[in-house]
């Protein structure tokens, strides 16, 4: 998995699946979300919460968190990511 | 033979990549337009690699080209495979990978440069069922839909119809033997499962490949039964190369014999390596071609048989359409039905495919 | 039976036919295009022949055979010309040469492009027409976008625009145009092709670098309109434009990407030429 450029006037980035050839369409807060998991052995979800409290307090939905860790589930991302297929 | 103006042939050129170095533009045309038609443009690339070859920059984009594409289809197939696990490493039964996606996962490094189609697997024929249903659960889908094409390959053939995923368009061809049921020979599958060893990529507990031998084996029985040769000459390089891979391996060509013998194959076997021998000049141990044959009942490959084949599989000249090359593969393709298929199962069959060649819309 | 090799960059292309049309066609829009000997190195081995049998007098067809292999259905002979500039598209796209190949228009001044993807019945190709027709861009190709992903430029690929139904007569008011035969009921409707304009051929080995992707949309009478868009949004319209990104994996991505960073991306709606023409003018000449 890699993820394309950090373009400044956008507010998403692109996730690509090296193996499948697949490409998703990733929202600010599921990249920086998907990086920390990427960077870190072991997350536990307050720790997660905690270092995107900053991205968060931006959102009007307070449960933004939950939803866009069940959205990058249901794109199979989360679990992409867990098996570093590389 | 090397024509003087059109430069060395393929056959000989991956043989002896150094054979490429005096070429000029013309002859570089020629030898990847030939490679390509014999769908070993990637392995001449590698070939030529690894000879460190100095290759003209017109010709380096055609054969960089085809390996990107091996490297990304390789990757693809890995994925694929790890697609299979997960739809069906629950049922606890051997899944062994066969002739292209076998030698990405093997651990020898084979079928560097090639380029693939289907996917193929064995599976115990107990299982067809749950194999079955677990695909189609996981987005597989029987690509063949008339009532007639099920019944040619359930009833005939040794696999269930191919079945292609619904969003990713891969096929994926299921078998449980690896000839089909009406076939002369009679191989038992256990022993192709029972001899297969786990591959070495993590997270593949349920998937397998054949040993070396059973790897030769099948990919010289696929190519002896096929009617079809626009591969053939890559399946004969598939098999030299595994030769020369497995050959200096201790017990090696001991085991081949032993099992080709055991599985009721001698015959398809002793033909294969003549024929690899004659097209590409592997080397292979007397003693082993003595064996065979003598399991054979002192039958040896027959001259007129290897003839035919070694003119099937010559590569198509550009602009050259040689009409004995034509009739040979015209007779080769007419052989494998009726090895496989007894003739009057054969005769409707090809009726019909002329048939829907003519009037695809007509499908009843 | 003519038998050309023609260097149409950055390819070497063979060209045999048995048409007479295919003949004119080759002088007509080729003759500047420099020729090779028959022993040079062949990228594309192209053939447009006569139908077989029957079909050589009876409803005579055209068959396009690329290294001697027949992949397309047979058209009507009178369309032997379209068939081998269609053929050749298939052929860029669908080969393997490291190259990534997207649907789009593309032009440039100096070395600075521009590049218009082609969502089919978007006005692209009037658009690129004009746009070298009537003002002063440089044509690099109307249809193929040819990206080298280790230099990240753009190859020029000077062949004739193809011009469809009501675009032939907007085309045909242009001073610089200079139009080939006129085809009916091809499967695209009315065509026509148009010569790559004089200028764009001397410069038809010059690369450039993408520096705007503008995504037209044509709608009558429409006001104009003009919106800057996220690369993000842009490499998602532009990958279902390439014809062989996915078949590139890793290095396509990369070269994608790679492209957007330099470029600025925008959608405009236009409901004339010379409207659409004026949108472009602000985005590139601010």
């Amino acid at each position: 998995m890699k993820f394309g450029p950090c373009w400044s006037c956008s507010d998403a980035v692109i996730l690509f699946d090296c193996h499948s050839g697949d490409y998703w369409v990733v929202s600010d807060l599921g990249f920086k979300l998907l990086r920390l998991l990427l960077t870190h052995a072991e997350m536990t979800h307050e720790a997660l919460a905690m270092q995107l409290a900053p991205d968060l307090a931006h959102e009007e939905n307070p449960a933004m968190l939950q939803l866009t860790m069940q959205s990058l589930m249901d794109n199979g991302l989360l679990q992409a990511v867990h098996c570093r297929a590389d | 033979m090397t024509q003087r103006d059109e430069g060395p042939t393929l056959v000989a050129v991956l043989a002896d990549p150094q054979l490429a170095t005096p070429l000029n533009d013309a002859q570089w045309s020629r030898l990847v337009s030939t490679a390509r038609h014999a769908n070993l443009l990637g392995a001449l690339s590698g070939r030529l690699k690894a000879a460190q070859i100095l290759i003209p920059a017109r010709a380096s984009r055609h054969l960089d080209g085809a390996h990107q594409l091996s490297d990304r289809q390789h990757r693809s197939v890995r994925w694929e495979v790890h697609q299979l696990q997960a739809a069906l490493g629950h049922l606890s039964i051997p899944i062994v990978l066969l002739k292209g996606a076998a030698y990405v996962l093997s651990a020898h490094s084979l079928g560097q440069g090639r380029l693939f189609g289907d996917i193929d697997i064995l599976v115990p024929r107990t299982a067809l069922g749950e194999v079955e249903s677990q695909l189609m659960l996981h987005g597989w889908v029987s690509a063949k839909t008339s009532a007639y094409d099920q019944r040619y390959y359930r009833q005939w053939m040794h696999e269930i119809p191919p079945m292609s995923h619904i969003r990713r368009a891969t096929v994926l061809d299921v078998h449980h033997t690896i000839l089909p049921l009406t076939a002369r020979h009679k191989p038992d599958p256990q022993q192709i499962l029972s001899r297969a060893l786990p591959v070495s990529e993590p997270g593949l507990p349920a998937i397998r490949v054949p040993c070396p031998e059973d790897l030769v084996i099948h990919s010289i029985v696929h190519l002896v039964h096929e009617g079809e040769l626009h591969n053939g000459l890559r399946d004969l390089n598939d098999i030299h190369s595994m030769l020369g891979k497995f050959g200096s391996m201790p017990g090696f060509w001991t085991r081949l014999a032993a099992h080709a013998i055991g599985n009721d194959l001698s015959g398809p076997v002793s033909f294969g390596l003549a024929l690899v021998q004659q097209v590409f000049g592997t080397p292979v141990p007397v003693v082993v071609r003595e064996q065979l044959t003598q399991a054979q009942r002192g039958r040896r490959p027959s001259t007129l048989l290897l003839a035919t084949f070694g003119l099937a599989l010559e590569p198509p000249q550009p602009d050259e359409q040689n009409p004995a090359v034509a009739i040979a593969q015209w007779l080769i393709y007419v052989r494998s039905h009726s090895l496989r298929m007894p003739l009057r199962l054969v005769v409707p069959h090809l009726a019909r495919k002329t048939w829907l060649a003519w009037f695809p819309d007509k499908e009843r | 039976m003519i038998d050309t090799v023609l260097h149409i960059f950055p390819f070497n292309v063979r060209i045999r036919s048995s048409f007479a049309g295919v003949a004119e066609h080759l002088d007509f829009f080729y003759s500047n295009h420099p020729r090779h000997g028959s022993d040079s190195f062949i990228d594309f081995d192209v053939q447009v022949l006569h139908g077989q049998g029957l079909r050589r007098w009876w409803h005579p067809q055209a068959r396009l055979l690329l290294d001697g292999k027949e992949s397309f259905f047979p058209l009507p002979a009178v369309q032997a010309a379209p068939m081998l500039e269609w053929g050749l598209n298939w052929c860029i796209a669908s080969r393997p040469l490291g190259y990534l190949v997207m649907h789009a228009g593309l032009l440039a001044q100096g070395d600075r492009a521009l590049m218009l993807p082609g969502v089919p019945g978007a006005g692209k190709s009037t658009l690129t027409a004009s746009l070298c027709l009537l003002e002063d861009w440089r044509l690099l190709s109307d249809e193929l976008a040819i990206l080298d992903p280790v230099s990240g430029l753009m190859q020029p690929h000077a062949r004739p625009i193809c011009l469809k139904n009501a675009s032939i007569e907007i085309a045909c008011g242009f001073p610089k145009t200079r139009l080939g035969r006129v085809y009916h009921d091809t499967r695209k409707g009315t065509i026509s092709h148009a010569a790559c304009p004089t200028a764009s051929m001397a410069a038809s080995s010059t690369p450039a670098r993408v520096q705007w992707v503008v995504f037209p949309r044509f709608e009558l009478d429409s006001p104009p309109r003009c919106e800057e868009i996220s690369r993000v949004e842009a490499f998602s319209m532009i990958s279902e434009q390439s014809f062989n990104r996915e078949r590139m994996g890793e290095v396509g991505f990369d070269a994608l990407c790679a492209m957007l960073t330099d470029a600025r991306c925008f959608q405009i709606v236009y409901g004339s030429t010379d409207a659409g023409l004026q949108l472009i003018h602000e985005i590139t000449q601010p």
